[in-house]
């Protein structure tokens, strides 16, 4: 017997032990079943896989600088300078894992948007949709956890104004800013509270909503754009493996070469470390995905009628995040339906977001 | 007796609204902070004493010529890899589309 026909019958035998073990072979033939529709607004079902991919490399830089980093007052932003300065290639897996993680934000925002443009979420994705927009807060709150902590001047500066926001919530707003910062003012309980949510809680809890979303997304299989009964050619579809996948593969490359090239020529600098006495510097704006609600606070005058206009803007924005929350359920009409309102919407949103972020930038 | 059972719930409200107001709810438990003004100002001090010790600003990037050059380097043959990674992937993507197209993969097919 040659050495090709050994190795073939033990690779058969070790299948066959894995498969009476596992039960593999089940998911084999649902990945080889599993169809996504080939149409115009295919290029949207890209972004998933996308979130997941930078996800992967935030997963795996985060656990490397968290090798060295140290959550306390004293050591915080030595660390961090630590990680830059004498780490063998440290400053270059700190700048992927903050460039990805401005990827994977700016993915997550394009993935729901356009879900919401071509109402994907309708009737019977309303729950893929709302663990999605739980997902969004939870990559938001990465973003903003992760901010602090190397413990410098802006990231102490930006924690003030972002943890000080909930304080204009009727009831609970004080609960709440107590509760982010770990007392009445930012100390090094609120970088430790920072870290542990940065490392521990928030992963679990995405690694769980990932879990179900990705689920829904695989027992109620990839929707079909409004309209898609009319034309023969929307409803064309090709094989998840090996087609698409081999697509996804080509996009991936593309994505962490230009992840890796910025991360090399523009990584992010780090500054002095915070002083908890000093004032805050001018212009201290937020990451540019809060830029928007930022600026939405700032052009609200101070005083509305009988209250704050924080107030008025903050309870203004939950009810928006809310009516996004259950926009299946507003807009639950049959799938054929086009929509154009919430289309309009859709667009509007897009606009005054943009709009707010230059206008913030330029302010 | 009867009194008694029906003012239970007016005094449970007033329990729980008290909780709220007086903040036993809103953190004043585990969520409190931990530290005393002591301590606070303490850490506020050190801060401050570690602040003006340290220089204004570290500016990322590569710490001598040799890694930059590496560095560089690395950047032009990832970019090289995908390249002819992406050639490939062509490839393969045109050849399973005919394979499809033909429903070679197809049961009833075999």
């Amino acid at each position: 017997m040659n050495f090709r026909v050994c190795v073939k019958r033990m690779s058969e035998r070790f299948a066959t032990w894995l498969e009476e073990r596992v039960g593999l072979r089940a998911v084999a033939d649902f990945l080889k079943n599993k169809k996504v529709p080939q149409n115009k607004h295919t290029i949207w079902s890209y972004t998933g896989s996308i979130i997941l991919l930078f996800f992967l490399i935030q997963v795996a830089t985060g656990i490397i600088l968290a090798f060295y980093y140290r959550p306390t007052l004293e050591e915080a932003n030595k660390s961090v300078a630590r990680i830059m300065t004498e780490v063998p290639l440290g400053w270059v897996i700190r700048s992927i894992h903050s460039w990805s993680a401005t990827f994977m934000i700016a993915a997550v925002f394009v993935h729901l948007l356009s879900i919401w443009v071509i109402k994907s979420y309708r009737k019977p994705r309303e729950l893929t949709w709302m663990s999605g927009v739980l997902l969004l807060l939870f990559t938001l709150a990465f973003g903003f956890t992760g901010y602090l902590l190397p413990w410098d001047e802006l990231s102490l500066a930006a924690t003030k104004v972002g943890t000080d926001i909930p304080r204009s919530i009727p009831v609970v707003g004080v609960w709440v800013t107590k509760f982010l910062r770990g007392g009445e003012d930012i100390s090094g309980d609120t970088l430790s509270r920072f870290f542990s949510f940065h490392v521990t809680i928030l992963p679990l809890l995405l690694l769980a909503l990932v879990g179900v979303h990705v689920y829904l997304i695989q027992k109620l299989g990839m929707s079909l754009p409004v309209g898609a009964d009319e034309k023969e050619e929307m409803r064309r579809a090709i094989p998840f493996w090996p087609n698409f996948v081999y697509r996804e593969m080509v996009v991936w490359l593309i994505l962490f070469g230009a992840l890796v090239t910025l991360a090399v020529f523009l990584p992010p600098s780090l500054g002095k470390s915070a002083d908890l006495m000093a004032p805050a510097p001018e212009g201290i704006k937020p990451e540019w995905y809060f830029l928007f609600l930022f600026q939405t606070l700032k052009i609200f005058p101070a005083r509305i009628l009988f209250t704050t206009g924080d107030t008025v803007a903050i309870l203004l924005i939950l009810v928006g995040g809310i009516l996004f929350f259950f926009l299946p359920l507003i807009d639950n009409r049959p799938a054929e339906r086009k929509g154009k309102v919430i289309t309009w919407i859709a667009f509007a949103f897009i606009l005054y977001a943009v709009a707010m972020s230059i206008w913030s930038l330029l302010g | 007796m009867k009194r008694r059972v029906r003012k239970q719930p007016a005094i449970v409200a007033l329990i729980v609204v008290l909780m709220v107001q007086g903040e036993i709810l809103l953190g004043r438990d585990f969520f409190e902070p931990t530290i005393g003004k002591a301590q606070a100002g303490q850490e506020q001090e050190q801060s401050k004493a570690q602040a003006q010790a340290e220089p204004e600003k570290i500016v990322a990037g590569p710490k001598d010529i040799k890694e930059k050059t590496a560095v560089y380097f690395f950047v032009g043959w990832l970019w090289a890899a995908i390249g002819v990674l992406i050639y490939v992937l062509r490839l393969k993507i045109k050849e399973v589309d005919r394979l499809y197209a033909l429903k070679f993969f197809t049961p009833d097919r075999k």
